[in-house]
C-alpha cells in the first residue's frame, strides 16, 4: 500500500539511499534537508510517517517532534535517527512523543521494517 | 603662576629627510601588492567554491547509481538486470576520470559510516569491484604522511583485508600518525592483528590509542582474545601495561604469579595496573608482596594497595594496617588504612570525633540508671575505639593500652575456657561474648579514688596476675559470675596505675544479678516546673493578654508532683489595661490603627482617635502655581549655581507662600554649591588626610629624608602635618630634629593663613562671572541678597590663590632638582 513518508536529514547521500530503498517498496517519499523545509512541508501536507534525523540545521529532530505533537496536534508516527552516543536526546524525543528510534549506522532494511511496523499499528 | 616646562625644547631624534618621489614609489608598490593579494584571494576562493559545487553535484548524480548497485537483487526482473549491467558499464566509463574515482570513493566512505548490515556489505563489495582500493594502495606509497594515513584509513574503513600485509609494515613507522593508523588497521582487519601488534610494536602506545584499540576489539564480532599474559614479559613497558589492561578486561586470571611479580615493577603505571588486577581477581597470595612494596611506594600506589587489601586482606593483615595507621603521615593513606581495617573487620574503628563520652554525668539525678548500665556506657567507647588523633605519641600510648586490653581480654578468655565445665562449654562457645556483654567494670571504690587518669606508668601485661574463677551460667538470663581481685606483682605501683583498661574486678563480691529492667517499666518521675510570673515567664511576645499561672512555690523544685495534679493548674487570662503614657506614640501607632478600625478603644486606652489621626484636607493648586512648582522641580534637578539670579528674582516677585518656600530651599541648595575659601582648618580633619609625600618618605633613606624635609615646609599644607608628626618619632635623630622644626614652621604657616584675612582673590572664572553682574544689579536696586527673605546667606568667594596640589608637587620636584 502506497504511503507518504517524509524523510528529514541534512545528509543528502543517506537520504538519497533511503529514498531509493523506500521507493522500491512502493512508498511515496519526500525528503527535506533542514528544519525550515520540514515546517513548510508539514504546514501543507500531512505524511503517514516521518523519519527524521535528530541533528538538523534550523530545527532539530526534537523540535520537530514537539512541533508535530504540540502545535500541529498530529499523531502520525515519528521515527528518529540519531548518531551513536546521542541517547539522551533520543530520550527527550521519546518524552515528547517520538514512536521509535534508530541509531547510526543502521540498515535501510531495518528502517523499512520499522516504518512498516508503525504504519500497521 | 609658575611657568612649568614639561618637555625638553630640543628634540633628541630628528626625522630623516626622504625624497618625496621615493615615498610615492613606495606607496604605489604597496598598493600594487595589496591589489595582487586581493586578486589571489578572489581567484582561489572562486576556484574552491566552484570545486565544492562540482563535487556536490557529482555526489548527487552518483547517489542514485550507488543506490541501484547497493539494492540490486539477483532475483530482480530482466529489465532491472539489464539496467544494472548498463549502469555498470556507465560507471566504469565514469571512473576513468581520477577526479570521479575520488568522488566515488568519498561517497562510499561516507555511506559506510551511516549504514550497516547487508547494505554495508554490498558497499564494501562495490568498492572492491570498482577497484577503488587500488587507489588506496597507491596512497600508501606516497611520501606525504597525511596521504598515507588517508590510504590506511580508507582500506580499514572499507574492510579490505587484503591490505593487511601492506599495512602491518607500518606499525613501527617513525611518523606517529601513520603508525597509529596502522595499529588500528592491523587490529581491525584481522583477528590475529592484536597479537601481531603486541608482538612487534616498539613505540609507546598512548592511553588514547589503547582506548581506541580496545574499542575496536570490543566491536569485533566472533573475536577470540589471545592469552594476553604472554606479553607480560615484553620489553616494551607499554605493551606490558596494555596487556595488563586487556587481561583485566577479558578476565584472564591465569597469570597470577606474573601479575604479582609485576607489582614490583619500576614503572608506577604497571605497578598500579598489576595491583588493580590483583584486586579484580582476588589473588590472596599477593598480600605479602603488597605489604613488602608498600612502604617504598608513592601515595597513589599506597592507596591502591590498601584498596586491594580491603578486598583480599584477612584479619592477619590487621597488625600491618594498624602499623600504617600509626606510622603513616599522609592523611589520605591513613584514612584509607582505617577504612581498610573496617572493611576487613567491620566496626573495628569506631567514630571518635566529637563523640560525648561522659553521657552518664548529664543524666538527671532523679532518673535512676542501674549501675550496670551506667558502667557499660562509660566503658564501651574506651574499650572498643582507637582515638584517631593527630598526636602520634598519644596514639601510640593508646595503642599500647589497647594491646594490654587485648592481652587481658585474651587471657580472660583462655582462663574462662579452661575453667568452664565441659557441659557448659557448648553454651559459652556459642555466644560467650554476647552473654557476658552485660557485665560492667566494677572496681573497689577506694582504689578508684586513688587512680588518676594523668598518671600512666608503664605496665606490662606479664606483671598482672588475673585470677578468674569459674563462671557457672545457669541460664542465659541469669548468669552468676565470681570475681577476684586483680593482684599486681609490683604493689608499690598500685596507686599510680591507670586501671581504666581493667576488666571486671571486685573485692570478692559476688554481685547479685540485678533485676532485669525493662525500659518500658522504668518509672519516669515527672517533674513539675513551677514558673514564677515575674522571673522566668517571658511575655514579650504577648500583645495584649498574658497568663497568670497559679503555681505554688515549692522549697525544692525536684519534689515529685503527680501527673494528675497538672490538671489542677488553672490558667487565668486577664486583660491588660494599657497605660497610654508608658507607650510612645510611635510604638502605639499600630495598636491605635487596630483600635481605630475596631472602635474598641474607649474604655481601655482613653485615646481620642480623632485627635491622634488628623487627616489633612487636600490642597489644590491653581494652574500658575502648578507650573511654577513644576519649573522649580526642573531647576532642582537640572540647575546649578547659575540659577541663583533667576531664583532670587522669582523670590522677590512671588507672593505664594508654598512657592516662596520652595525657592528658598533651592537657593539654599545652590548657595551651598558655591566654592568658598573661608573654611576654617580643623586640626582633627587635617590629621586624617594623607600626604602624597608619605610614600616618598617611606621609601627614602635618611639623607633623602633630610633633603626632602629641607623643602617640605615650602610646599606643604595641612596634609603634611600628619607626616611630620610621624617623622618626629623617626629612628634617626637628625630626621627627628629636622621634622620637629618643620612641624613648628608648618603649624605657624597654617595658623597665619587662618588668621590672615583672605582678600587676595584671583579673577573670577567665567562660569561665576554672572554673580558679579548680579551683585551690581542688586546694589543698583538697593537690595541686599543676604537679607532676601531673611535668609542668612554668606558672601561667597571664588577661587583660592593658593597653588593647587599638582602645582605644588611640580614646583617641589623642580626645587629638588635645582637643589641637586
Amino acid at each position: 500500500m502506497k504511503k507518504k513518508i517524509l524523510l528529514a536529514d541534512d545528509d543528502e547521500l543517506l537520504i538519497s539511499l533511503l529514498q531509493f530503498r523506500l521507493k522500491k517498496e512502493g512508498h511515496e517519499v519526500t525528503f527535506v534537508s533542514n528544519g525550515k523545509e520540514v515546517k513548510e512541508y508539514l504546514n501543507n501536507t500531512i505524511p503517514d510517517v516521518i523519519v527524521s534525523d535528530i541533528m538538523m540545521p534550523y530545527f532539530s529532530g526534537i523540535e520537530l517532534v514537539d512541533f508535530v505533537r504540540n502545535e500541529l496536534r498530529l499523531t502520525i508516527p515519528i521515527i528518529i535517527i540519531s548518531s551513536a552516543g546521542n541517547e539522551e536526546n533520543v530520550l527527550s524525543a521519546f518524552e515528547l512523543g517520538a514512536n521509535d528510534f534508530l541509531s547510526k549506522p543502521f540498515s535501510p532494511t531495518e528502517l523499512l521494517l520499522r516504518i512498516t511496523k508503525e504504519l500497521n499499528k | 603662576m609658575l611657568s612649568i616646562n614639561t618637555h625638553n625644547p630640543r628634540a633628541l631624534i630628528t626625522a630623516p629627510k626622504i625624497h618625496t618621489d621615493l615615498l610615492w614609489d613606495l606607496s604605489l608598490l604597496f598598493v600594487g601588492l595589496a591589489l595582487l593579494y586581493f586578486l589571489f584571494i578572489f581567484y582561489f576562493r572562486n576556484k574552491l567554491s566552484a570545486k565544492t559545487k562540482k563535487v556536490a553535484q557529482k555526489k548527487k548524480d552518483l547517489s542514485p547509481i550507488i543506490s541501484e548497485f547497493l539494492f540490486f537483487e539477483e532475483e530482480s526482473s530482466k529489465d532491472e538486470k539489464t539496467n544494472y549491467i548498463q549502469l555498470k558499464i556507465e560507471i566504469r566509463q565514469f571512473l576513468k576520470d581520477v577526479f570521479n574515482r575520488r568522488i566515488l570513493s568519498e561517497v562510499l566512505l561516507d555511506l559506510s559510516i551511516d549504514v550497516s548490515g547487508s547494505t554495508q556489505k554490498s558497499l564494501f563489495k562495490l568498492y572492491k569491484e570498482l577497484d577503488l582500493h587500488k587507489d588506496a594502495y597507491a596512497k600508501l606509497e606516497s611520501w606525504r604522511w597525511e596521504i598515507v594515513s588517508k590510504g590506511i584509513l580508507e582500506l580499514t574503513q572499507m574492510q579490505v583485508s587484503e591490505s593487511y600485509g601492506f599495512i602491518i609494515k607500518r606499525i613501527n613507522d617513525k611518523r606517529g600518525t601513520i603508525r597509529k593508523q596502522a595499529e588500528i588497521a592491523t587490529v581491525t582487519l584481522k583477528h590475529e592483528g592484536i597479537s601481531y601488534f603486541l608482538d612487534t610494536t616498539r613505540y609507546k602506545i598512548s592511553e588514547w590509542q589503547q582506548l581506541k584499540i580496545l574499542e575496536v576489539l570490543r566491536n569485533k564480532k566472533d573475536f577470540n582474545p589471545p592469552k594476553f599474559k604472554q606479553w607480560l614479559t615484553s620489553n616494551n613497558k607499554y605493551v606490558v601495561l596494555f596487556s595488563l589492561r586487556l587481561i583485566k578486561h577479558y578476565n584472564q586470571n591465569d597469570a597470577e604469579l606474573s601479575i604479582i611479580e609485576l607489582v614490583k615493577h619500576k614503572n608506577t603505571q604497571i605497578k598500579q595496573e598489576a595491583i588493580l588486577c590483583i584486586k579484580e581477581f582476588g589473588f590472596m597470595s599477593a598480600t605479602d608482596t603488597l605489604k613488602l612494596i608498600f612502604w617504598n611506594s608513592s601515595t597513589d600506589i599506597k592507596i591502591t594497595i590498601l584498596s586491594a587489601l580491603s578486598e583480599i586482606g584477612t584479619e592477619d593483615d590487621l597488625p600491618f594496617l594498624h602499623q600504617i595507621e600509626n606510622k603513616e603521615r599522609n592523611f589520605y593513606v591513613k584514612s584509607k588504612a582505617l577504612s581498610t581495617i573496617n572493611s576487613i573487620a567491620p566496626e573495628t574503628i569506631m567514630p571518635t570525633k566529637e563523640i560525648e563520652k561522659n553521657i552518664v554525668h548529664n543524666t538527671p539525678k532523679d532518673i535512676v540508671i542501674p549501675e550496670e548500665e551506667k558502667l557499660i556506657i562509660v566503658e564501651k567507647p574506651e574499650e572498643n575505639t582507637i582515638e584517631n588523633t593527630e598526636d602520634s605519641q598519644e596514639s601510640i600510648e593508646k595503642v599500647e593500652d589497647l594491646k594490654i586490653n587485648d592481652s587481658i581480654h585474651e587471657l580472660r578468655q583462655e582462663e574462662l575456657a579452661i575453667a568452664i565445665n565441659a557441659t557448659d562449654k557448648e553454651f559459652l562457645e556459642t555466644d560467650i561474648s554476647d552473654s557476658l556483654g552485660f557485665l560492667p567494670i566494677v572496681t573497689s571504690k577506694e582504689k578508684e579514688n586513688t587512680i588518676t587518669k594523668d598518671s600512666k606508668p608503664e605496665i606490662k601485661p606479664e606483671d598482672i596476675i588475673v585470677n578468674f574463677q569459674k563462671v557457672v551460667p545457669t541460664n542465659s538470663a541469669n548468669i552468676q559470675v565470681e570475681y577476684t581481685i586483680v593482684e599486681l606483682n609490683n604493689k608499690n605501683e598500685i596507686l599510680a596505675l591507670n586501671l581504666d583498661f581493667l576488666p571486671i574486678v571486685t573485692t570478692n563480691v559476688i554481685p547479685e544479678k540485678p533485676e532485669e529492667i525493662n525500659p518500658l517499666d522504668l518509672q519516669v518521675i515527672g517533674e513539675e516546673i513551677s514558673v514564677e510570673k515575674k522571673e522566668t515567664l517571658n511575655i514579650d511576645f504577648l500583645p495584649v493578654i498574658y497568663d497568670i499561672i497559679n503555681a505554688t512555690e515549692e522549697p525544692e523544685s525536684t519534689v515529685d508532683v503527680p501527673n494528675s495534679k497538672i490538671e489542677n493548674i488553672t490558667t487565668i487570662f486577664e486583660e491588660i489595661s494599657v497605660n497610654n503614657e508608658a507607650i510612645t506614640e510611635e510604638e502605639n501607632t499600630i495598636l491605635n490603627i487596630d483600635k481605630l478600625l475596631s472602635n474598641e478603644n474607649e474604655t481601655t486606652t482613653n485615646i481620642n482617635v480623632e485627635e491622634e489621626f488628623y487627616i489633612p484636607k487636600a490642597v489644590f493648586c491653581d494652574k500658575r502655581e502648578l507650573e511654577m512648582l513644576s519649573l522649580l522641580e526642573d531647576l532642582n534637578e537640572l540647575g546649578d549655581v547659575r540659577e541663583i539670579p533667576l531664583l532670587e528674582e522669582y523670590l522677590l516677585k512671588e507672593k505664594d507662600g508654598i512657592i516662596k518656600d520652595r525657592i528658598i530651599e533651592l537657593l539654599e541648595k545652590f548657595y551651598k554649591e558655591l566654592p568658598t575659601t573661608k573654611k576654617e582648618i580643623n586640626m582633627d580633619d587635617v590629621t586624617t588626610e594623607t600626604s602624597i609625600l608619605e610614600e616618598l618618605f617611606t621609601n627614602a633613606d635618611t639623607e633623602s629624608k633630610l633633603i626632602l624635609l629641607n623643602e617640605i615646609v615650602a610646599v606643604s599644607d595641612k596634609k603634611e602635618l600628619k607626616l611630620l608628626m610621624n617623622l618626629v618619632e623617626d629612628e634617626d635623630e637628625r630626621v627627628r630634629e629636622k621634622a620637629k622644626k618643620c612641624l613648628e614652621q608648618l603649624k605657624a604657616q597654617i595658623e597665619s593663613k587662618n588668621t590672615k584675612p583672605d582678600d587676595s582673590f584671583e579673577p573670577i572664572p567665567l562660569e561665576y562671572a554672572f554673580l558679579e553682574d548680579y551683585k551690581a544689579e542688586l546694589q543698583k536696586n538697593n537690595i541686599n541678597p543676604s537679607k532676601i527673605n531673611n535668609l542668612d546667606i554668606e558672601e561667597v568667594s571664588t577661587i583660592n590663590k593658593e597653588p593647587s596640589f599638582l602645582e605644588q608637587f611640580y614646583s617641589f620636584s623642580s626645587k629638588l632638582f635645582d637643589k641637586f
